[in-house]
């Protein structure tokens, strides 16, 4: 691409339209300008506004921008797009002429056409961004390593696998081996030989006496019936600890309760608890949940709430004994 | 309030025979829209919002002061960005045999609205 023929082209414009500034950009980079007043802060505002106008066409399906326009008193400012990519952007001081720029613009568009595609071949060259670039190698670099890296861990995975089940195939296989030698060893000692049951017989045969040692199915019975006695007495004589100590229990349980009934309404408490107690287990046998009846029918008789309440929490730990 | 914006937005549609209107405020996000499917509402906004600043800016470096309006022609329609006060953009889609006249007039009267209404 010759670059003089371009500037050449943009110069002729630019002083036909006695403009500001002119400027050729490629997806928003600047490729060539002429300008009166040069200043990098122009030209970068205005490459930032010719790239950002290009995504008109994306924001709005089949838009296909053809130019932007801005127009103030003394001022004029215009855009026009060659192609998606390619723009001619123009700034105009003094009276704004609408017309005459857009057919300034129109006429080096025409001229500029058949250099389409070296622009596009210069921009990949010279003005591509060089981090866009980095950054796209090395995400390629990460999404290589990364496949890479799962390949690997699958093929580790699969080598593990397969090595384990072998693994285990011979681990199983050897304790199978193990299992049957010491199941046929332990059958191989149960069964008697031949000469070991006939050695057996012969001494039966000879052993009267040891047979006649064995008692009759009577006596056996008459056994059993003695042992079963036995077993009733001494069952009957534990029921009667058991009762003994139960009852112990149960008395230890309420003095423990009587006790707290008396610190919680005073000493007379001694003499309700007693009264009470008696009226109360003459219609109740004593279980966890009389005992329980009997306690609320105690906190009946204490006046103040709170007192009431910690009666029956102190005295529910009691029960837990029971 | 998004609801009274809106309101504005449709009664200028009707007036001026734009296809389309979005409320966008300074950080390019839509206060309120009335756009056809055809368009990107959050593009649309976020670009109209970027445009109209980086076009300020540029006038302000030719010591031009405020840009008040830019528009985009496609072989479509237009764009048409116009700055509401400092606080937001009115954007506008137009068919392409629009009567671009009246319609920046209606515009002026829409963006005089919505000034009083943002206060």
């Amino acid at each position: 691409m010759d670059l003089t023929t371009i500037n050449n082209l943009l110069n002729k414009t630019f002083t036909d339209l006695n403009l500001e500034f002119i400027g050729i950009f490629i997806k928003g980079k600047i490729l060539t300008s002429r300008h009166i007043h040069k200043s990098e802060r122009l030209e970068d505002y205005f490459s930032r506004l010719v790239e950002k106008s290009l995504e008109i066409n994306e924001a709005i399906k089949n838009f296909n921008a053809e130019f932007l326009l801005s127009e103030g008193k003394d001022y004029a400012i215009m855009v026009y797009y060659l192609s998606p990519d390619i723009a001619i952007g123009i700034i105009k001081l003094g009276k704004p002429n609408f017309s005459l720029l857009k057919v300034g613009a129109q006429d080096l568009a025409k001229d500029l056409k058949k250099y389409e595609k070296d622009f596009l071949d210069h921009y990949e060259i010279y003005l591509k961004p060089k981090e866009k670039e980095e950054k796209q190698s090395e995400e390629k670099l990460i999404v290589k390593s990364k496949e890479n890296l799962k390949e690997k861990s699958k093929q580790k995975e699969e080598i593990t696998y397969s090595e384990e089940i072998t693994e285990l195939e011979k681990v199983l296989s050897s304790n199978q081996e193990i299992i049957l030698k010491e199941e046929t060893k332990e059958v191989d000692n149960e069964i008697p030989n031949l000469e070991d049951i006939l050695n057996v017989k012969e001494e039966i045969g000879k052993d009267n006496t040891s047979l006649n040692d064995i008692p009759s199915l009577e006596e056996i019975l008459l056994q059993n019936q003695d042992i079963q006695e036995e077993l009733k007495e001494t069952k009957e004589a534990l029921e009667e600890i058991t009762h003994q100590e139960s009852v112990d229990n149960i008395n230890e349980i309420l003095d423990n309760i009587e006790k707290e009934f008396i610190k919680v309404i005073g000493p007379f408490g001694k003499f309700i608890m007693k009264r009470k107690k008696e009226d109360f287990f003459k219609t109740y046998n004593v279980t966890k949940y009389s005992v329980l009846k009997f306690i609320h029918s105690l906190a009946e008789d204490i006046p103040e709430a709170k007192k009431r309440e910690t009666f029956i929490e102190n005295t529910k730990v009691i029960l837990l004994n029971l | 309030m998004a609801v009274k914006y809106n309101e504005i937005l449709e009664n200028f549609l009707r007036d001026s025979g734009a296809e389309g209107a979005v409320l966008v405020s300074v950080d390019g996000l839509a206060i309120a829209s009335v756009l056809p499917s055809s368009a990107d509402e959050d593009r649309v906004a976020a670009m109209g919002a970027t445009i109209l600043s980086l076009g300020e800016r540029v006038t302000s470096e030719l010591q031009k002061g405020n840009l008040e309006q830019l528009y985009i022609k496609g072989s479509s329609g237009y764009v048409i960005f116009t700055g509401v006060k400092d606080i937001a953009v009115l954007g506008v889609l137009a068919p392409v045999n629009a009567k671009l006249g009246l319609l920046l007039m209606e515009i002026q009267r829409t963006v005089k609205k919505l000034e009083q209404e943002l206060g």
